[in-house]
């Protein structure tokens, strides 16, 4: 199973939303899709559910052109694009057994999708009052309810509260161990470490970067810790380990130190602060290996 | 075969929709008090008995075109363009359906629903007919299929100006607005300038009262010339031009909403 881009084009006027975009993500994964405003992820998934007509290229699902054979080749996916309106006269239920009945499935699990999002509850009231979260819960138990293999899904976690964010990227999370290919744009890098497999990043509609998230800590990865001590640290014996190269006092109790090397260094770092008796309580990468990654592929601007 | 399912699925969500909405009702609601005004007034300052039999049927008639334009933009107005207002589209555009079965399902139910009101409204007529007469002219049963070939057309007009917009609230008003007024202004200007406004479907509407004109059905002038100083040409349709306008209509409609619709984007 894959969806694939080839040359894949939009303009809006003269707006060029996406510069033909060639990317194929393949196998049962997750991929994040990552990127600024404007960079054109959503025109992306927009176009692979064929929401928008391209202005030029192809974007195939399991070898089905979706813009030539749409029902081909959407007949295998789940999708949840931007935060879709619900029919407001009909219950939870009933906006999944439309979606059932449309996909002529005799054998959907109404009540498991429901339960999933914890909106089993819900099901038999109208959806004309429900809050953005749980409409956005709704939705996603209607990209699950067919059992699908593809999931496409435009910042999943958009709407909800930290809890109810935790709970979707758990079951984006199950959703990989049930073996499916899930694209997936978000604005959150850390819901992208956390939960994808692998990273594509636009800017401009140009694609910048498509790699595994292993594979871009690896490169990524900050030449930088910070230090939080029990008790203030002198800077200088800091400065006297080997490797390091430079050492910054945030607070009195806060200390970024760069240093030369790779995680190895790192760690003969950690171990040299503990010899010298300095009462380490926290020691991390100072920003993530996909943040440094982000910052340096697509630069300072303000990210969605 | 599965797209005609898919078809029959839309319908009957889409018609769950305005029964839950209480449009239905709504428009049920306004029927039976356009019946009891027209029984009332009828029965009050005039007394049908005394009326020939297709006189008291028009009577009930000359409302129907209107009942079909009210009929019409209560289910057709906002068919489409609130797909896309109310981002109820990302929900159902993505899934593997052909949006001619999307549309056409929509189209089902929202002329099931106009149906039952016209026909709601012609069996009051036949029985307000029956009631005084002990009969019922044939002209009402043509009548009739007059008002669902008109409801039919005008359902997919509707259904064109409705895929234009985004705002379910500015289709359903430019559509009233073009009828109760522009076309009737139309209708009016060209019949001055001694124009028949052929190209208008109120002026095809016609046909569901002037079937009852004449000794026999269709029997009525085509064309009337008002003299004194101001010389005016009232034109009235045959039968057959109007049901080819209509046809017209809906065929065009029908084939442009089609279009649109498969070409629309969700933006």
């Amino acid at each position: 199973m894959y969806l694939e881009a080839v040359n894949l084009k939009k303009r809006y006027g003269k707006f060029v939303a996406l510069k033909s975009l060639n990317l194929k993500v393949e196998g049962r994964k997750c991929v994040g899709y990552l990127g600024p405003n404007g960079a054109g992820k959503t025109t992306t998934l927009k176009l692979f559910t064929r929401l928008l007509n391209p202005s030029g290229g192809e974007a195939i699902i399991d070898g089905y052109s979706v813009f030539k054979e749409p029902k081909r080749a959407l007949s295998n996916v789940g999708t949840l694009i931007e935060m879709p309106g619900l029919y407001p006269y009909l219950t939870p239920e009933e906006n999944l057994r439309l979606i059932c009945e449309l996909r002529l499935k005799s054998d959907c699990d109404i009540k498991g999708a429901l339960e999933a999002v914890r909106m089993y509850e819900w099901r038999n009231k109208r959806v004309g009052k429900f809050s953005k979260g749980m409409i956005q819960r709704v939705a996603l138990a209607a990209a699950l309810v067919t059992d699908p293999e593809i999931l496409i899904l435009d910042e999943p976690t958009s709407g909800m509260d930290p809890r109810g964010m935790a709970e979707i990227r758990n079951i984006i999370k199950s959703l990989k161990k049930d073996s499916k290919l899930i694209f997936m744009s978000s604005h959150l890098l850390s819901e992208v470490t956390e939960v994808c497999d692998e990273v594509a990043m636009l800017n401009h509609g140009t694609l910048l970067l498509y790699d595994s998230v292993n594979s871009i800590v690896e490169r990524y990865r900050s030449s930088a810790v910070e230090l939080t001590t029990l008790t203030p640290v002198d800077l200088s014996v800091i400065q006297s380990i080997e490797g390091v190269k430079s050492a910054e006092q945030l607070a009195p109790n806060r200390v970024r130190i760069e240093f030369d090397g790779g995680a190895e260094q790192q760690y003969r770092i950690l171990n040299s602060l503990l010899s010298r008796e300095i009462k380490v309580i926290e020691y991390r990468s100072s920003g993530m290996a996909l943040e440094n990654a982000y910052l340096k592929l697509i630069g300072g601007e303000a990210h969605e | 075969m599965s797209d005609v399912l898919q078809m029959l699925v839309m319908a009957k969500y889409q018609f769950k929709s305005y029964m839950r909405a209480k449009r239905l009702y709504i428009i049920l609601l306004i029927t039976a008090l356009v019946i009891a005004l027209i029984v009332g007034v009828n029965s009050y300052f005039g007394n049908p008995s005394e009326d020939t039999v297709k006189k008291t049927a028009m009577d009930f008639a000359n409302f129907a075109p209107t009942l079909v334009v009210l009929t019409a933009l209560f289910f057709g107005g906002d068919a489409i363009a609130s797909e896309y207002q109310n981002k109820t589209g990302y929900f159902l555009l993505p899934n593997p359906v052909k949006r001619w079965a999307i549309l056409w399902g929509k189209y089902i139910a929202s002329l099931l629903a106009g149906t039952l009101i016209v026909s709601i409204y012609y069996i009051a007529g036949t029985a307000y007919t029956y009631y005084f007469h002990n009969s019922v002219p044939i002209e009402l049963g043509y009548s009739y299929l007059y008002a669902l070939l008109f409801l039919a057309s005008l359902m997919w007009f509707t259904y064109l100006f409705s895929s234009f917009f985004k705002s379910g609230a500015v289709a359903l008003t430019v559509v009233a607005i073009l009828y109760f007024f522009v076309f009737n202004i139309v209708d009016g200007v060209s019949q001055i300038a001694g124009v028949e406004p052929w190209f208008s479907i109120t002026y095809a509407s016609a046909i569901l009262t002037l079937v009852f004109e004449g000794q026999h059905m269709g029997d009525y002038a085509h064309s009337q010339t008002l003299g004194h100083g101001l010389s005016i040409t009232i034109y009235h349709p045959y039968l057959w031009e109007g049901c080819v306008i209509m046809l017209s209509y809906l065929l065009i409609s029908a084939v442009l909403t089609m279009v649109i619709f498969n070409r629309r984007e969700m933006k």
